[in-house]
């Protein structure tokens, strides 16, 4: 054997196992869908579907939002299943021009993807149709023509989101019966899209357990239209391909009522929580300044000099006002605390859906700019926020930190509407009875500041009172008046037609005291001071007054 | 071990002190305005004090100086003569703590800093003074014509390569004092102040045959 040729070989070897282990290492592959058929609805939560290939024993799924320059704007993570595909909801919002999806294992990243979010937009009316013949499907894109296309997407019944933000940008369903297929979220995420406004047209409606409109509300009926909420679903015995060609349009416009788009009174994620109209902060107090303890300190320190100047007794003189001012320190400590905006300000907004469908939710934690207590920047982040969630989801911000979101299991209640430094911005859908018994508390399962210090919810005396006025609408104090209704049944005339929602409220309730209005949704700023979270807003659309 | 306490206790407490005290507290109250009371810009300042105030303790006595001869020719064992130091030091050490309460406590209420952060907090900055005064103590004592060079080289020593060696790290103040502040549950943070006693022991029972050396050297 020529002296070489061991060391040939084993060189050989050596580089194809590199290669493999590296190939190995890259053959994870990821498949990304976004929105329906690929388009995307601006300003509307769409779904984003992760599926990956490879079996990873710990794997996440990380979504990073980038905007335009590539900068990370936040960063959400999933648990990682092989072969399970992943739904997330994603907010087209357009400070956020692409998204890096990657799957991880630890700190090794083991498939990367990017997507594009604005190259195919439809800023209009999606339908979704579901075995439907050509006919039908031209009637369907006709229905605003000439003023305005729809687009129809193809989708298979089992395909149909699980999440309820997702259907943000979904205008109508149209499918053949699939039978009760449908899983219980998709269920329920249907339900909810109905009763904020959705139509949903069923065609070969099986009748009772058969059907799939059962397994979504058993009120809805096997023929006919029935009613739900803000929306309506309408059932057909015939097949899609039976319906009669001469009246199909009529019909199905009647089943629809399609209007121009962004005219429809939906309840919707998109529609109720508008980008713009974010969880503002707008009494957000920036935070008193140093003064008060400046002053202190100086006088403390001005006694002191000055004491070491007298001739006789200094040193008693020094341990004297050492004694005055400890005694002082603890409720000069106290007021100060309480004083300070030393917590995260927080905004909340609930809408409760008609038929007690559930409940759309908004939150929005930011610590404020002004915080003076980073004004030595040590290095050591002061404040943060860290947020947990019915223990499944958590997330954290702090100044000159990435905001992020972490979930425990794929199917997860809030998403990641949005994310800067020290601000978070989230959304949900509740199903009805999430937190009934123990109240709004328990939608804050846990917030500590990044401190250490717990953050336990409690009432503070401000109120959102100050922000709200009488041009709003009417305010009143729930536990002094609509309680009162729940229990005696009798609703006074002007608030007849809120008693589904107040009774909707109440079940979220824990009775303590909540203001509620009836103009279009307003955030009521709140405040985590010390830990204390301030009452919640229930409202509804003015639209649902009238 | 009385007489050489009270004696200390008078020469400080009549003209040293008050200005010592008077100083610690502008200095903490400037750092407390600045900060808005940190809690670690706070435990630094306190920190960096007690090192101060142990090294100006115990780094007094090179050739020359009042204190040298009234240690060495005290009527004293070695033994009792360097207890009686001790207590001295920590009742001026106990003394300046008291002086800080206000601001410490103030900063405890402000940034939620429980009783055991407090507590180890103050012990660290007990054993660091403790741990310094030792330094400057014996350094002054064995190399007397250099004033204080040396000792001050072993207090920055201590101070360094604790904090560039790994597992020397327990026994750096200000690595510890970072920890206890941050919360971060580590077990070092428990282990720096009996450590740095026990080092501060060490060198001051090396003091006791040093001392009865020097008496006599001088005495031939």
């Amino acid at each position: 054997m020529a002296p070489g040729k061991p060391f040939a070989t084993a060189l050989i070897v050596i580089i194809l196992a590199t290669a493999s282990s590296g190939a190995s290492a890259e053959s994870a592959r990821l498949e990304c869908s976004l929105g329906f058929g690929s388009y995307a609805v601006p300003r509307r939560w769409i779904p984003l579907y992760v599926r990956g290939d490879k079996s990873v024993d710990p794997g996440r799924i990380e979504l990073r939002r980038l905007d335009a320059a590539g900068k990370t704007l936040s960063v959400e993570t999933f648990p990682y299943r092989e072969s399970a595909r992943l739904e997330c909801p994603v907010l087209m919002d357009e400070s956020c021009a692409s998204l890096a999806v990657t799957l991880r294992s630890g700190p090794h990243v083991l498939a990367e993807s990017r997507l594009r979010l604005w190259d195919k937009v439809f800023p209009g009316h999606i339908i979704l149709h579901s075995d439907m013949p050509s006919a039908v499907q031209r009637v369907l894109s006709s229905f605003l023509l000439p003023e305005e296309p729809v687009q129809l997407v193809s989708v298979k019944p089992r395909d149909l989101p699980g999440q309820a933000l997702d259907y943000d940008a979904v205008s109508v369903i149209m499918m053949a019966d699939p039978g009760p297929s449908l899983s219980p979220s998709q269920a329920e995420a249907l339900r909810a899209w109905i009763a904020g406004g959705g139509r949903l047209v069923v065609t070969g409606a099986r009748q009772g357990e058969n059907g799939v409109l059962a397994s979504i509300d058993p009120s809805f009926g096997s023929s006919g239209t029935s009613s739900f909420g803000r929306g309506r679903v309408t059932a057909f015995r015939a097949e899609a391909s039976e319906l009669p060609r001469a009246s199909l349009a009529r019909s199905l416009e009647a089943a629809v009522e399609l209007r121009q788009y962004g005219r429809e009174p939906r309840l919707s994620q998109g529609t109720m929580f508008p980008i713009e109209q974010g969880s503002g902060f707008p009494d957000a107090r920036s935070g008193l300044p140093n003064s008060p303890l400046v002053i202190l300190l100086i006088l403390w320190a001005g006694a002191a000099v000055a004491v070491s100047f007298v001739h006789k007794r200094r040193l008693s003189y020094l341990l004297a006002v050492s004694l005055a001012c400890t005694a002082l320190a603890v409720p000069v400590g106290l007021y100060l605390d309480r004083s300070w905006q030393r917590g995260a300000e927080s905004s909340v907004r609930l809408l409760a859906l008609p038929g007690s469908a559930g409940f759309l939710a908004e939150a929005g934690f930011r610590l404020p700019s002004s915080d003076r207590k980073s004004f030595i920047p040590l290095g050591m982040t002061a404040w943060g926020l860290d947020l947990g969630f019915d223990v499944s989801e958590r997330g954290r911000i702090a100044p000159r930190e990435t905001p992020e979101w972490r979930h425990e299991s794929q199917k997860s209640r809030f998403s990641l509407h949005s994310g800067g430094e020290s601000n978070i911005r989230l959304s949900a859908f509740l199903p009805p009875l999430v937190i009934r018994d123990t109240g709004l508390p328990a939608l804050f399962g846990e917030l500590a500041l990044a401190d250490g210090k717990p953050a336990p919810l409690k009432r503070t005396r401000q109120g959102p009172l100050a922000y709200f006025s009488a041009d709003d609408g009417l305010w009143w104090k729930w536990d002094h008046y609509a309680w009162r209704w729940i229990e005696s049944g009798n609703c006074p005339q002007e608030f007849s037609s809120q008693e589904e929602w107040l009774r909707a409220a109440a079940s979220l309730s824990g009775g303590e005291g909540l203001f509620f209005g009836t103009d279009r949704l307003r955030a009521a700023p709140f405040f985590l001071q010390g830990g204390a979270l301030d009452e919640a807003l229930w409202a509804m659309p003015a639209e649902a007054v009238r | 071990m009385i007489p050489y306490l009270v004696a200390e206790w008078r020469e400080w407490s009549k003209d040293r002190m008050p200005r010592t005290i008077a100083g610690g507290i502008a200095v903490m109250a400037f750092v407390g305005a600045v900060s808005s009371a940190h809690p670690y810009a706070l435990s630094l300042a306190l920190l960096f004090q007690s090192i101060w105030l142990g090294w100006y303790l115990g780094n007094r006595y090179w050739r020359g100086t009042l204190s040298r001869s009234k240690f060495l020719y005290a009527k004293l064992s070695p033994g009792r003569a360097v207890a009686g130091k001790i207590v001295a030091s920590i009742a001026i050490a106990a003394v300046h703590a008291i002086a800080s309460t206000p601001i410490l406590l103030l900063m405890a209420v402000l940034w939620g800093v429980s009783a055991a952060g407090l507590f180890l907090c103050l012990s660290i900055c007990f054993a660091s003074f403790f741990v310094s005064l030792a330094l400057g103590f014996v350094s002054s004592l064995a190399l007397p014509s250099v004033e204080g060079f040396f000792g001050t080289l072993a207090l920055a020593l201590w101070l360094i390569l604790t904090a560039a060696i790994g597992p020397a790290r327990t026994a750096n103040p200000l690595i510890q004092t970072w920890l206890c502040m941050n919360k971060s549950g580590s077990a070092s943070v428990a282990l720096c102040a009996p450590i740095l006693f026990a080092c501060a022991c060490a060198l001051l029972a090396l003091s006791v045959p040093l001392i009865r050396r020097l008496r006599m050297d001088s005495h031939e």
